[in-house]
This record gives C-alpha cells, structure tokens and sequence, in this order.
C-alpha cells in the first residue's frame, strides 16, 4: 500500500529530524531550537486515521493536502524554522482531520442512499404483492 | 530676476508645507486604518460557524467540535498587525475546524436518520406481516365455515338416511337397500297386499320422495311348493302388485322395476314351514345411488 509506504518513510524522515533536534538540545546548542514533534506526531496520526477513514477515496485532495504540508514542516525543522515547522504541522493535522470527517460523512451518506433504494423496492414489492391479492 | 529666484524657494517652502500638512494628514488617516482589525477570511469563517451554532439540528450533535472550532476562530480574530501569514495560518485552522464540526454533525445526523428509516422498515415490514397474517386468518376462517357447513350438511343427510332406513326396517346389502316384504303382508296364495303390507309400503314411499335418485327392483319369491310355473307367475304378480301401489302413490314408473323369480332364490329351507314362510316374500331392493362424478358443482359431495 503506498500509504503505509510514505508513512514508513514519513516517520523514519521524522525520528531522524526529532534526533536532530535532542542531539542539539543535548549538545546545549543555544541557535537550535526544539522541532515541534508533538505537532508533527498529531500529523502524522491524522493523515493515517484519515487514510483509514476512506479520505484516499472520498477526500483525496485534503488528504494530499495534508501529506504536503507534513512535508513542509519536516524540511522547515531541517532548515531550523521550528516556527514554520510548528505551523505547517498544525496545518497538516486539521486538514488530515477534515479529510476523514468529509470521508465519513460520505460513507454515511452513501448507505443511507443505498438503504432508501432498498426501501423503496420493498415499498414497490409490497405493493404489488398486495395487488395480486 | 533676484524675486524670481527667490520665487521657488518661497513656492518650495509653502510645498513643503502643504506636503507636510498633507502628510499629516495622510498619517492620520493612515493611522485610523491602522487600528487592530482581523485578519482576512476571519469574517468569513465566523460567519460559517454561526451558521453551524444556529442550525438547531446539526448544532446539538457536535457541541465538542463546535467548542473547539469556536476557540480557533477566537484565535483567528485576534488581530495579528502585520503578520499577514500568521493571521492566514490561523484563518486556515479555524475554516478546518469549522468544516470539522460541520461534517461530523451531518455524518450523525445522517446516522440518525439511517436509525428511523430502519424502524420505518421494520414497522412497514410488521405491518406488511401482520396483514397477510390477517388475510391468511380470515381465508382459513372461511374456508373453515364453508368446510363446516359441507361437513354439517353431509352429516345430516347420513343420519337422516339411517334414520330412514331404520324406519324401512331395511337391510344394506351390497345390492342396496332391501326390505323384505313377509308372506303375512299377502293373502295366502294371492297377490294383493294387506293393510299391514300397506303400512310398510308407505313408508317405502316417503323414502322414495326423500331419495328421489333411487330407483327399486321388486322380486318376488315363493317356495318351493306347487309347480314352478305357477311359483313364477305367483312371484311375478306380487312383484306388480306392489309396484302398482307405488304407482298409485305417486313413484314414477321409470324407477320400477318388477319382476318374479318363482322358486328359484330361496332363502331358507323349503324342508320346514318355517322356512317355506320365510321363502315366500318380495324383497323391494332400493338400489345403491349412481356414483356421483365429481364436479364443480358438487361440493361437499361423499361418497
């Protein structure tokens, strides 16, 4: 499945940013600031969720969305623009949520479409079963 | 030429001036413009989620997702001077959140629906159920009345043709009903019937009106005394004689049949009286109905 590929992918890119991260913190280097890693990990859950959800079908553009912006914010952490990283993180998150909340909603959506056909062909059934009476 | 020159620098100063003024003034007017506003799309998306807070039905089913939505949009309000791009992030997290709670209210409000459309089913079903179960009981109802009229009817015939028969004093036999018409109901060596014999035809009479499908074999019998001609004209003529009396009451000929055996189907000895009296006899043979053939208009009909 190529999800589970760019996740896979997804989240060794990320550990290695995170290990950036702790090693500068761990060195006391003063200009690297902490990535956003609770951030990035909110993203990285959302778009799996999403991708649970159905969004690949139902709401691919938002789910393509929100993989693009993970994106950003894993070269922002490596061009040591935690703010931006933060951001485009959050970003990614919200759009992955949306993706599996439009996803759902379409399900939904589409067995109640299916069961109101089947109701209306008992509907019809029953009635000619009655006329045959 | 000297006021000439010194002309600009007068014009260059009351500029200036102006220029000054005007810039003041523009400053002002600036400044009024620069008073805190929100950023762009904030309106926009406080608008949408009002909507979604109106909306009694959708709102009621997401109040977590519409709490969350509403601190972003709070966030997304604030003015952000000029830091365009941190006033579009939080623009862009507020409108997820909004679209957010407004997906999920529609996906439970859609379950919602889903729920009472299959009780709607279920009861349409139930009802469908219960009315064939109502018309199967009413059909077995029915044919159960008619069933029981059929089978009361046909009961009552049988018993009221025993009742008959017993009457007769009749015997079943595989030829039909017999009644045995005794030597006593004739006077001795003639043909013509007492009043007792009468009595005993009578009834014979109400079963052939009750019974008209039935038709009757007379034979006479005699014993074996005297010749056998004369045995068989004997038989033959009380054989007729009781058939005129069944003319006479009214049974149609066509159903008669008479005829005289003599001696020839003796029923007992001829060697006693006993026998001899038992031998002279008519024995009126009500035939077995025709089988009936089954047809539709023969219901309840059996045999």
């Amino acid at each position: 499945m190529p999800g589970s590929n760019q996740s896979i992918q997804t989240n060794a890119r990320r550990l290695a940013v995170s290990l950036a991260g702790v090693v500068c913190l761990a060195t006391a280097c003063a200009t690297a600031p902490m990535a956003p890693t609770e951030s990035l990990n909110d993203a990285q859950r959302a778009i799996e969720y999403a991708e649970k959800a159905g969004a690949s079908r139902h709401a691919p553009a938002d789910l393509d969305g929100a993989r693009q912006r993970l994106e950003r914010a894993e070269n922002a952490v490596k061009a040591e623009n935690m703010e931006m990283a933060r951001r485009f993180a959050d970003e990614s998150a919200v759009t992955a949520k949306r993706a599996a909340a439009r996803a759902e909603l379409a399900k939904a959506a589409e067995i109640n479409e299916e069961l109101n056909r089947s109701a209306e062909a008992l509907v019809e059934e029953m009635q000619r079963t009655g006329e045959q009476q | 030429m000297n006021t000439i020159r010194s002309y600009p620098l007068i014009i260059r100063a009351k500029t200036v001036k102006v220029l000054v003024v005007a810039a003041a003034a523009a400053f002002i007017i600036a400044g009024c413009a620069t008073v805190p506003q929100s950023p762009a799309g904030a309106a926009e998306v406080r608008n949408k989620l009002e909507a979604l807070k109106s909306d009694a039905v959708l709102a009621k089913r997401v109040p977590v997702e519409i709490r969350e939505a509403e601190a972003a949009v709070l966030v997304a309000e604030a003015p952000v001077g000029k830091d365009v791009p941190l006033g579009e992030h939080r623009v862009y997290m507020a409108t997820h959140l909004v679209d957010v709670a407004i997906a999920t209210a529609e996906t439970r409000e859609a379950e919602d629906r889903r729920e009472m459309l299959g009780e709607k089913r279920n009861q349409m079903r139930l009802d469908a159920r219960t009315r064939e179960a109502d018309r199967a009981r009413r059909d077995a109802a029915t044919a159960r009345d008619a069933s029981d009229s059929a089978q009361a009817e046909a009961a009552d015939k049988a018993r009221e043709l025993q009742r008959q028969i017993d009457v007769l004093q009749a015997e079943a036999t595989e030829r039909g009903l017999v009644l045995t018409l005794g030597d006593v109901l004739f006077s001795s060596g003639q043909s013509y019937l007492v009043s007792g014999g009468e009595k005993t035809l009578d009834k014979l009479v109400a079963f052939l009106n009750q019974y008209p499908e039935r038709e009757v074999s007379i034979e006479g019998h005699t014993d074996d005394v005297g010749s056998f001609e004369m045995n068989q004209a004997l038989s033959q003529r009380r054989a007729e004689s009781v058939k005129d009396y069944l003319l006479q009451q009214g049974i149609q000929a066509v159903r008669l049949d008479a005829r005289g055996l003599g001696e020839t189907q003796p029923i007992a000895q001829n060697s006693s009286d006993a026998g001899r009296q038992q031998n002279r006899r008519v024995e009126v043979v009500i035939k077995n109905p025709p089988p009936v053939v089954p047809t539709a208009s023969t219901p309840g009909d059996t045999q």
